[in-house]
């Protein structure tokens, strides 16, 4: 087995076992991208993250408080009545959308997206001599890194933008390279739509990247919660409404 | 035949899809989430009446806190009912995703809490010991899967065991690891991936 090889192994045995920090989540990035269509790669980690779950089967099983399953029942359909969820699974045309590290059918498109963080991470983790990571970027990898994060690049010419989200989680990140400049007084701004057509929702301003660098930027949101996520040029500190047609868009597919 | 040699030749054989215990469990877990899919709450129950005691004694173990091991397992499973699709059977078994997902989001508060905690306080509790302080259910089912799972542990070398739990089982970070056995990074990291290896050949799979 080549060093590289026996790297990513190693590193993919930490990270199934939920071992890796924020500096190794970098590499990993790098690695993955690099090798996203790789099935050494891709068959190591499917049978560490299977053995990493079984592990958990090595304890004995303990007696769940009363009421817990009734509590949690009651929680799942106050959120999402399971009417509606059988209404939402029965709508034509759903897609999966892709999600690092699944297939070697994804990977390709997952790589390209993860490149971007890769490509800064790379660029700034060997240029400082291994030094700090930005705060951001490490949290975005740290994200990555979850197995049900789901990853959706953004259309449009503006530039290479994706969005990381976790289905349930009030927590994305946008993040994106080579975006065009946008002119003085202006910021992009992200929007997310709604199912059922209503407005969309404020999302963060953010301004493009100098060249060779990476955005990142935090969305409060559960992003599964939209059909849609949209990129505008805005006044500077945002608006309350696109005024302008969206430059990026990322069709969202939460099922 | 050599451990290494087992791998080389399971990757030599290896289809596109990963192939795994093809089990009549697995094939049921798979139609609760089918069926979680369309909305189906008794399904939901179903699921989490099977995993749920396995999933808070992962919890449990890992943070060390009853209130939050409850609310991390009540979150992951939540986590299924919104997003029933984020299983992959192409990925592995339903069981595996299901305690990755709680695993995950406990070592989440570990890190996020390591500061505060006092782990030192803590009672060790061994794996192979049964916490007296915890109740046991019946066999309600996977003893098999708990028998082969320990029957793996169990193989491994000692300095290997202790890496995976404290890693798996304790939610200590590598470098954690090193500094509290005083092991150089390398030697952890190189000590977790031989057992994962063991593991792997230990545990088997069996082609469908």
């Amino acid at each position: 087995m080549s060093n590289e090889h026996e790297r990513i192994e190693e590193l993919l045995s930490v990270r199934a076992l939920g071992g890796m920090e924020a500096p190794e989540l970098a590499e990993y990035a790098r690695i993955r991208a690099d090798h996203g269509d790789c099935e050494i790669c891709l068959r190591a980690e499917l049978e560490f993250d299977e053995i990493a779950g079984r592990l958990a089967f090595a304890l004995e099983p303990v007696e769940l408080p009363a009421g817990m399953e009734d509590a949690l029942a009651q929680r799942a359909t106050s959120e999402r009545p399971a009417d509606e969820v059988a209404a939402r699974r029965a709508a034509p045309g759903r897609e999966r959308v892709a999600r690092p590290g699944r297939t070697a059918r994804t990977a390709v498109a997952v790589a390209a997206a993860v490149a971007l963080v890769a490509g800064a991470f790379a660029g700034g983790y060997l240029a400082h001599g291994g030094a700090k990571v930005p705060a951001q970027q490490q949290a975005l990898a740290a994200y990555l890194a979850h197995p049900d994060v789901h990853l959706v690049q953004f259309q449009g010419k503006a530039g290479n933008l994706a969005v990381a989200f976790r289905p349930g989680q009030r927590q994305a990140f946008v993040f994106g390279a080579n975006l065009r400049g946008v002119p003085s007084g202006k910021q992009y701004e992200v929007w997310l739509f709604p199912p059922g057509g209503g407005a969309p929702a404020r999302g963060p301003t953010f301004d493009p990247p100098a060249p060779g660098s990476v955005v990142v930027v935090p969305v409060s949101a559960d992003a599964s919660r939209s059909v849609l996520m949209a990129v505008t040029v805005e006044r500077a500190g945002g608006v309350n409404a696109p005024t302008s047609n969206p430059v990026l868009t990322a069709p969202i597919r939460s099922d | 035949m050599s451990t290494l040699v087992v791998d080389i030749v399971r990757v030599h054989e290896a289809p596109a899809a990963m192939s795994r215990p093809a089990d009549l469990g697995d094939a049921r877990d798979r139609d609760l989430i089918k069926r979680i899919g369309q909305g189906d709450e008794e399904a939901f129950r179903g699921l989490f009446g099977r995993y749920g005691p396995s999933a808070l004694a992962l919890a449990q173990r890992v943070l060390r806190q009853q209130a939050l091991a409850e609310e991390t397992v009540q979150e992951a499973f939540l986590s299924v009912w919104r997003n029933p699709a984020g299983y992959d059977a192409g990925r592995g078994s339903v069981r595996a995703w299901l305690m990755s997902t709680v695993h995950h989001r406990a070592v989440d508060q570990v890190r996020r809490e390591e500061a505060q905690r006092r782990r030192a306080e803590q009672v060790v509790v061994d794996v192979d010991q049964a916490d007296p302080a915890e109740a046991v259910v019946d066999e309600l089912g996977l003893p098999q899967e708990r028998e082969a799972v320990r029957r793996a542990l169990e193989g491994l070398p000692a300095e290997q065991r202790q890496v995976i739990e404290l890693m798996y089982f304790r939610g200590m970070s590598q470098s954690r690891i090193s500094e509290s056995l005083g092991l150089p990074l390398g030697t952890v990291k190189s000590r977790t991936l031989l057992a994962m290896r063991r593991l792997r050949a230990g545990l088997g799979w069996l082609r469908s």
